[in-house]
Protein backbone atom coordinates (compact mmCIF):
# COMPACT_ATOMS: atom_id res chain seq x y z
CA UNK A 1 0.00 0.00 0.00
CA UNK A 2 1.54 3.24 -1.14
CA UNK A 3 1.96 6.02 1.51
CA UNK A 4 -0.26 8.23 -0.50
CA UNK A 5 -2.61 5.68 -0.37
CA UNK A 6 -2.82 5.26 3.33
CA UNK A 7 -2.97 9.03 4.04
CA UNK A 8 -5.72 9.58 1.60
CA UNK A 9 -7.62 6.42 4.18
CA UNK A 10 -6.76 8.44 7.22
CA UNK A 11 -7.98 11.54 5.75
CA UNK A 12 -11.28 9.58 5.12
CA UNK A 13 -11.69 8.14 7.94
CA UNK A 14 -11.14 11.61 9.81
CA UNK A 15 -13.85 13.32 7.58
CA UNK A 16 -16.19 10.22 8.70
CA UNK A 17 -15.80 10.91 12.62
CA UNK A 18 -16.00 14.09 12.18
CA UNK A 19 -19.47 14.06 10.57
CA UNK A 20 -20.15 11.23 13.01
CA UNK A 21 -19.59 13.53 15.73
CA UNK A 22 -22.46 15.93 14.66
CA UNK A 23 -24.65 13.25 15.82
CA UNK A 24 -22.45 11.70 18.43
CA UNK A 25 -21.76 15.32 20.20
CA UNK A 26 -25.88 16.54 20.48
CA UNK A 27 -26.46 12.74 21.96
CA UNK A 28 -23.58 13.28 24.68
CA UNK A 29 -24.76 16.92 25.38
CA UNK A 30 -27.97 15.82 26.10
CA UNK A 31 -27.55 12.78 28.19
CA UNK A 32 -25.00 14.41 30.48
CA UNK A 33 -25.70 18.50 30.74
CA UNK A 34 -22.00 18.52 31.46
CA UNK A 35 -21.40 21.73 29.56
CA UNK A 36 -20.36 24.07 31.92
CA UNK A 37 -20.79 28.03 31.10
CA UNK A 38 -19.50 30.14 28.89
CA UNK A 39 -16.39 29.61 26.65
CA UNK A 40 -13.25 31.49 28.08
CA UNK A 41 -10.99 28.47 27.30
CA UNK A 42 -7.52 29.92 27.17
CA UNK A 43 -4.22 27.94 25.38
CA UNK A 44 -1.05 28.55 27.92
CA UNK A 45 1.89 26.83 26.47
CA UNK A 46 3.37 24.64 29.93
CA UNK A 47 5.64 22.09 29.67
CA UNK A 48 5.84 20.36 33.61
CA UNK A 49 8.48 21.92 35.55
CA UNK A 50 11.47 20.02 36.19
CA UNK A 51 12.49 21.63 39.58
CA UNK A 52 12.03 19.35 42.59
CA UNK A 53 10.12 21.22 44.87
CA UNK A 54 8.45 24.85 44.55
CA UNK A 55 5.70 26.78 46.15
CA UNK A 56 3.75 29.13 44.33
CA UNK A 57 1.58 32.17 45.50
CA UNK A 58 -0.98 32.88 42.68
CA UNK A 59 -3.97 35.10 42.22
CA UNK A 60 -6.61 33.44 42.05
CA UNK A 61 -9.60 35.38 39.61
CA UNK A 62 -13.46 34.73 39.58
CA UNK A 63 -14.50 30.69 39.39
CA UNK A 64 -15.41 29.62 35.81
CA UNK A 65 -17.61 26.77 37.39
CA UNK A 66 -19.47 27.55 40.43
CA UNK A 67 -22.75 26.21 40.45
CA UNK A 68 -22.41 23.37 38.30
CA UNK A 69 -22.32 19.45 38.47
CA UNK A 70 -19.69 19.10 35.61
CA UNK A 71 -15.99 17.48 35.53
CA UNK A 72 -14.43 19.79 33.78
CA UNK A 73 -14.85 23.92 32.60
CA UNK A 74 -13.03 25.80 30.42
CA UNK A 75 -9.86 26.89 31.31
CA UNK A 76 -9.06 29.67 33.20
CA UNK A 77 -6.06 31.29 31.60
CA UNK A 78 -4.22 31.55 34.96
CA UNK A 79 -1.31 29.04 36.17
CA UNK A 80 -1.52 25.17 34.84
CA UNK A 81 -1.26 23.03 37.86
CA UNK A 82 -0.63 20.18 35.92
CA UNK A 83 -0.30 18.45 32.04
CA UNK A 84 -1.68 15.65 30.87
CA UNK A 85 0.78 14.66 27.72
CA UNK A 86 -0.22 11.71 25.89
CA UNK A 87 1.47 8.39 27.85
CA UNK B 1 -9.63 42.01 44.99
CA UNK B 2 -9.12 38.77 44.16
CA UNK B 3 -8.56 36.05 47.04
CA UNK B 4 -4.85 34.77 46.90
CA UNK B 5 -4.32 31.04 46.32
CA UNK B 6 -1.32 29.06 47.25
CA UNK B 7 -0.36 25.44 46.36
CA UNK B 8 2.81 23.82 46.45
CA UNK B 9 3.91 21.19 44.05
CA UNK B 10 6.66 18.54 43.86
CA UNK B 11 8.02 17.03 40.11
CA UNK B 12 10.25 14.20 39.55
CA UNK B 13 10.60 11.87 36.81
CA UNK B 14 8.77 7.69 37.34
CA UNK B 15 8.15 5.11 34.79
CA UNK B 16 9.23 7.37 31.89
CA UNK B 17 6.83 9.97 32.65
CA UNK B 18 7.10 13.52 34.88
CA UNK B 19 5.09 12.83 37.70
CA UNK B 20 3.87 16.46 39.50
CA UNK B 21 2.22 16.31 43.26
CA UNK B 22 0.30 19.49 43.90
CA UNK B 23 -1.65 20.03 47.03
CA UNK B 24 -3.65 23.08 48.15
CA UNK B 25 -2.03 23.28 51.51
CA UNK B 26 1.54 24.00 51.00
CA UNK B 27 2.71 22.75 54.17
CA UNK B 28 1.60 19.23 53.48
CA UNK B 29 3.91 19.09 50.68
CA UNK B 30 6.28 17.20 52.09
CA UNK B 31 4.12 14.68 54.23
CA UNK B 32 2.09 13.84 51.17
CA UNK B 33 5.35 13.39 49.05
CA UNK B 34 6.60 10.60 51.43
CA UNK B 35 2.67 9.45 51.23
CA UNK B 36 3.00 9.66 47.55
CA UNK B 37 5.87 7.84 47.09
CA UNK B 38 5.01 4.82 49.55
CA UNK B 39 2.31 4.23 47.27
CA UNK B 40 3.77 4.40 43.63
CA UNK B 41 6.30 2.50 45.42
CA UNK B 42 4.04 -0.09 46.36
CA UNK B 43 2.06 0.23 42.79
CA UNK B 44 5.65 -0.54 41.13
CA UNK B 45 6.62 -3.81 43.29
CA UNK B 46 2.84 -5.38 42.78
CA UNK B 47 2.23 -4.56 39.33
CA UNK B 48 5.51 -4.30 37.17
CA UNK B 49 6.36 -6.43 34.31
CA UNK B 50 10.18 -5.29 34.62
CA UNK B 51 11.11 -5.99 38.10
CA UNK B 52 12.36 -9.50 38.50
CA UNK B 53 11.19 -9.35 41.70
CA UNK B 54 7.23 -7.44 41.33
CA UNK B 55 4.59 -9.66 43.18
CA UNK B 56 3.56 -9.89 38.55
CA UNK B 57 7.03 -11.19 37.63
CA UNK B 58 6.92 -13.77 40.78
CA UNK B 59 3.01 -15.52 40.19
CA UNK B 60 3.42 -18.94 40.09
CA UNK B 61 -0.39 -20.12 40.31
CA UNK B 62 -0.92 -23.34 42.26
CA UNK B 63 -1.97 -26.82 40.69
CA UNK B 64 -5.47 -25.21 40.85
CA UNK B 65 -4.78 -22.44 38.69
CA UNK B 66 -5.27 -19.95 41.58
CA UNK B 67 -2.53 -17.81 43.63
CA UNK B 68 -3.40 -15.66 46.05
CA UNK B 69 -1.91 -12.27 45.41
CA UNK B 70 -1.47 -8.85 47.83
CA UNK B 71 -4.01 -6.23 48.40
CA UNK B 72 -2.15 -3.81 46.06
CA UNK B 73 -2.36 -6.29 43.30
CA UNK B 74 -5.86 -7.80 43.56
CA UNK B 75 -6.53 -3.75 43.57
CA UNK B 76 -4.67 -3.49 40.35
CA UNK B 77 -6.14 -6.43 38.69
CA UNK B 78 -9.56 -5.57 40.00
CA UNK B 79 -9.08 -2.25 37.88
CA UNK B 80 -8.05 -4.17 34.86
CA UNK B 81 -11.16 -6.98 35.12
CA UNK B 82 -13.29 -3.60 35.43
CA UNK B 83 -11.93 -2.15 32.63
CA UNK B 84 -12.23 -4.88 30.36
CA UNK B 85 -15.73 -5.32 31.47
CA UNK B 86 -16.44 -2.01 30.73
CA UNK B 87 -14.84 -2.25 27.03
CA UNK B 88 -15.65 -5.39 26.37
CA UNK B 89 -12.21 -6.78 25.97
CA UNK B 90 -10.93 -3.57 23.87
CA UNK B 91 -8.69 -2.88 27.30
CA UNK B 92 -7.37 -5.99 27.88
CA UNK B 93 -4.88 -7.06 30.59
CA UNK B 94 -3.61 -10.89 29.35
CA UNK B 95 -1.28 -8.87 26.52
CA UNK B 96 2.38 -9.22 28.09
CA UNK B 97 3.37 -11.56 25.78
CA UNK B 98 2.05 -9.69 23.16
CA UNK B 99 3.87 -6.21 24.07
CA UNK B 100 7.13 -8.11 25.06
CA UNK B 101 6.45 -9.90 21.36
CA UNK B 102 7.48 -6.40 20.16
CA UNK B 103 10.47 -5.74 21.87
CA UNK B 104 8.48 -3.70 25.47
CA UNK B 105 9.78 -6.34 27.47
CA UNK B 106 12.10 -3.62 29.72
CA UNK B 107 11.50 0.01 30.95
CA UNK B 108 10.88 2.12 27.88
CA UNK B 109 14.42 3.98 28.39
CA UNK B 110 16.14 0.99 27.94
CA UNK B 111 14.32 0.36 24.59
CA UNK B 112 15.74 1.76 21.15
CA UNK B 113 14.04 4.74 20.37
CA UNK B 114 12.22 5.14 17.02
CA UNK B 115 13.59 6.26 14.00
CA UNK B 116 11.27 5.97 11.43
CA UNK B 117 10.59 3.41 8.92
CA UNK B 118 6.80 2.46 8.71
CA UNK B 119 4.52 1.58 11.49
CA UNK B 120 4.17 -2.61 12.59
CA UNK B 121 0.48 -3.03 11.09
CA UNK B 122 -2.25 -5.43 11.64
CA UNK B 123 -1.44 -8.86 10.28
CA UNK B 124 2.13 -8.20 10.48
CA UNK B 125 2.65 -9.78 13.92
CA UNK B 126 1.41 -13.28 15.52
CA UNK B 127 -0.98 -12.02 18.23
CA UNK B 128 1.11 -13.65 21.36
CA UNK B 129 -1.46 -14.52 23.76
CA UNK B 130 -2.56 -17.95 25.70
CA UNK B 131 -5.73 -16.58 26.73
CA UNK B 132 -8.40 -13.55 26.85
CA UNK B 133 -9.19 -11.35 30.05
CA UNK B 134 -12.39 -13.73 30.25
CA UNK B 135 -10.13 -16.44 31.55
CA UNK B 136 -9.39 -14.21 34.34
CA UNK B 137 -10.85 -14.09 38.14
CA UNK B 138 -10.55 -12.60 41.19
CA UNK B 139 -12.01 -13.93 44.13
CA UNK B 140 -11.05 -11.53 46.91
CA UNK B 141 -7.08 -11.73 47.04
CA UNK B 142 -7.21 -15.09 44.84
CA UNK B 143 -6.54 -15.16 41.56
CA UNK B 144 -7.33 -17.26 38.70
CA UNK B 145 -4.45 -17.06 36.23
CA UNK B 146 -4.56 -19.55 33.12
CA UNK B 147 -0.89 -20.88 32.34
CA UNK B 148 0.53 -19.19 30.10
CA UNK B 149 -1.20 -15.93 30.49
CA UNK B 150 1.23 -13.15 31.27
CA UNK B 151 -0.14 -10.03 32.66
CA UNK B 152 0.21 -6.28 31.58
CA UNK B 153 -1.65 -4.05 34.35
CA UNK B 154 -0.26 -0.81 32.27
CA UNK B 155 -2.86 0.28 30.76
CA UNK B 156 -5.08 0.99 33.83
CA UNK B 157 -2.46 0.24 36.53
CA UNK B 158 -1.06 3.68 36.18
CA UNK B 159 -4.52 5.75 36.55
CA UNK B 160 -5.20 3.61 39.03
CA UNK B 161 -2.23 4.20 41.07
CA UNK B 162 -3.03 8.50 40.54
CA UNK B 163 -6.54 7.49 41.55
CA UNK B 164 -5.14 5.83 44.86
CA UNK B 165 -2.62 8.30 45.32
CA UNK B 166 -4.81 11.23 45.22
CA UNK B 167 -6.93 9.47 47.91
CA UNK B 168 -4.46 8.66 50.34
CA UNK B 169 -2.87 12.17 50.43
CA UNK B 170 -6.37 13.38 51.04
CA UNK B 171 -7.20 11.10 53.43
CA UNK B 172 -4.27 11.44 55.81
CA UNK B 173 -3.96 14.84 55.41
CA UNK B 174 -6.82 17.02 54.68
CA UNK B 175 -5.76 18.42 51.80
CA UNK B 176 -6.86 19.19 47.87
CA UNK B 177 -4.79 17.17 46.05
CA UNK B 178 -3.71 16.87 42.39
CA UNK B 179 -1.40 13.73 40.82
CA UNK B 180 -0.50 13.35 37.69
CA UNK B 181 1.45 10.62 36.19
CA UNK B 182 2.26 11.45 32.46
CA UNK B 183 -1.06 11.46 30.90
CA UNK B 184 -3.22 10.35 33.82
CA UNK B 185 -4.06 13.23 36.39
CA UNK B 186 -6.19 12.24 39.32
CA UNK B 187 -7.79 14.53 41.88
CA UNK B 188 -9.33 14.46 45.86
CA UNK B 189 -10.26 17.03 48.36
CA UNK B 190 -11.35 20.83 47.63
CA UNK B 191 -10.11 21.83 44.85
CA UNK B 192 -8.26 25.45 44.02
CA UNK B 193 -11.62 28.31 43.63
CA UNK B 194 -10.72 28.25 39.77
CA UNK B 195 -10.78 24.53 39.68
CA UNK B 196 -7.64 22.54 39.01
CA UNK B 197 -6.05 23.85 35.83
CA UNK B 198 -4.53 21.07 33.51
CA UNK B 199 -2.86 21.39 30.32
CA UNK B 200 -3.97 18.92 27.53
CA UNK B 201 -1.87 18.66 24.80
CA UNK B 202 -0.15 16.02 23.19
CA UNK B 203 3.98 16.42 21.45
CA UNK B 204 5.61 19.75 22.07
CA UNK B 205 4.47 20.76 18.84
CA UNK B 206 0.69 20.64 19.65
CA UNK B 207 -1.52 23.41 20.21
CA UNK B 208 -2.03 23.44 23.51
CA UNK B 209 -5.54 23.34 25.72
CA UNK B 210 -6.27 24.21 29.14
CA UNK B 211 -9.02 23.14 30.89
CA UNK B 212 -10.72 23.58 34.54
CA UNK B 213 -10.93 20.06 36.49
CA UNK B 214 -13.66 20.25 39.35
CA UNK B 215 -12.93 18.82 42.92
CA UNK B 216 -12.55 15.43 42.74
CA UNK B 217 -12.50 15.05 38.90
CA UNK B 218 -9.98 13.26 36.86
CA UNK B 219 -8.58 13.19 33.00
CA UNK B 220 -6.73 10.81 31.26
CA UNK B 221 -5.04 10.93 27.64
CA UNK B 222 -3.94 7.84 25.73
CA UNK B 223 -1.41 8.91 22.73
CA UNK B 224 0.38 6.57 19.89
CA UNK B 225 2.44 9.13 19.76
CA UNK B 226 4.37 8.28 22.91
CA UNK B 227 6.18 5.55 23.85
CA UNK B 228 7.28 4.85 20.85
CA UNK B 229 10.27 2.41 20.26
CA UNK B 230 12.24 0.64 17.17
CA UNK B 231 11.74 -3.05 17.07
CA UNK B 232 12.92 -4.89 13.66
CA UNK B 233 13.40 -1.96 11.68
CA UNK B 234 9.46 -0.61 12.78
CA UNK B 235 7.77 2.05 14.16
CA UNK B 236 6.58 0.63 17.39
CA UNK B 237 4.19 1.81 20.48
CA UNK B 238 2.51 0.51 23.16
CA UNK B 239 -1.30 0.85 22.61
CA UNK B 240 -2.22 -2.91 21.33
CA UNK B 241 -5.71 -3.49 19.66
CA UNK B 242 -6.62 -6.97 21.57
CA UNK B 243 -7.52 -8.50 18.51
CA UNK B 244 -5.26 -8.48 16.16
CA UNK B 245 -1.83 -7.98 18.79
CA UNK B 246 -0.98 -5.36 17.09
CA UNK B 247 0.00 -1.24 17.54
CA UNK B 248 -4.00 0.22 17.07
CA UNK B 249 -3.60 2.05 13.70
CA UNK B 250 -7.37 3.98 13.94
CA UNK B 251 -7.88 8.00 12.84
CA UNK B 252 -7.05 9.44 15.86
CA UNK B 253 -3.30 9.96 17.54
CA UNK B 254 -4.53 11.30 20.76
CA UNK B 255 -7.38 10.96 23.14
CA UNK B 256 -8.09 12.96 26.29
CA UNK B 257 -11.41 11.62 28.57
CA UNK B 258 -12.86 13.50 31.72
CA UNK B 259 -14.08 11.34 33.82
CA UNK B 260 -15.17 11.02 37.90
CA UNK B 261 -11.91 8.87 38.31
CA UNK B 262 -8.76 8.13 36.21
CA UNK B 263 -9.40 4.33 35.72
CA UNK B 264 -12.42 5.63 33.55
CA UNK B 265 -10.88 8.14 32.22
CA UNK B 266 -7.85 5.96 30.99
CA UNK B 267 -9.79 2.91 29.92
CA UNK B 268 -12.02 5.00 27.68
CA UNK B 269 -9.26 6.87 26.09
CA UNK B 270 -7.89 3.58 25.06
CA UNK B 271 -10.45 1.77 24.51
CA UNK B 272 -11.13 4.44 22.11
CA UNK B 273 -7.78 4.30 20.30
CA UNK B 274 -8.25 0.48 20.06
CA UNK B 275 -11.38 0.85 18.40
CA UNK B 276 -10.34 2.55 15.54
CA UNK B 277 -13.21 3.84 13.25
CA UNK B 278 -15.72 2.78 15.59
CA UNK B 279 -13.97 4.51 18.87
CA UNK B 280 -15.62 7.88 18.79
CA UNK B 281 -19.13 6.51 18.67
CA UNK B 282 -18.67 4.07 21.39
CA UNK B 283 -17.11 6.94 23.44
CA UNK B 284 -20.05 9.06 22.89
CA UNK B 285 -22.31 6.47 24.11
CA UNK B 286 -20.75 6.85 27.19
CA UNK B 287 -21.52 10.81 27.60
CA UNK B 288 -17.69 11.67 29.19
CA UNK B 289 -16.05 15.09 28.07
CA UNK B 290 -13.92 14.06 25.51
CA UNK B 291 -10.91 15.56 22.94
CA UNK B 292 -9.92 13.21 19.74
CA UNK B 293 -6.79 14.48 18.18
CA UNK B 294 -6.57 12.83 14.50
CA UNK B 295 -3.24 12.41 12.18
CA UNK B 296 -3.74 15.25 10.26
CA UNK B 297 -3.81 17.72 13.71
CA UNK B 298 -7.82 17.67 13.67
CA UNK B 299 -9.45 17.95 16.82
CA UNK B 300 -13.16 16.42 17.60
CA UNK B 301 -14.93 17.01 21.03
CA UNK B 302 -17.30 15.08 22.30
CA UNK B 303 -19.36 14.87 25.43
CA UNK B 304 -19.52 18.70 26.35
CA UNK B 305 -15.87 19.54 26.30
CA UNK B 306 -14.84 23.13 26.64
CA UNK B 307 -14.60 24.94 23.56
CA UNK B 308 -11.55 25.22 22.20
CA UNK B 309 -10.50 29.53 21.43
CA UNK B 310 -7.50 30.35 19.41
CA UNK B 311 -5.33 32.23 21.83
Amino acid sequence: MSETTTRAQQERRTRHARQSLVVAGTAGALATALVLGATTATSEATTPATTPTSTTTQQQGTSSNSGSSGLVAPGSGGTSHGATGGS
Amino acid sequence: MPTPQTYAARDWSLWSVTARLVVTEPTALAEASGLADACLAGVEQAASRFLPDSELSRLRPGPDGTVLVGPVLADLVAAALEAARETDGMVDPTLGDALAGLGYDRDLALLPPATGGRDVRAGEVVLRRASTWRSLRLDGRRLTLPAGVRLDLGATAKARAADRCAALVHERLGTGVLVALGGDVATAGAAPREGWQVTVQDLPTDAPQQVGLTAGAAVATSSTARRTWQHEGRTVHHLLDPRTGAPVDGPWRCVTVVAPTCLRANTASTATLALGDAGLDWLARTGLPARLLAHDGGVVTTGGWPREVAA
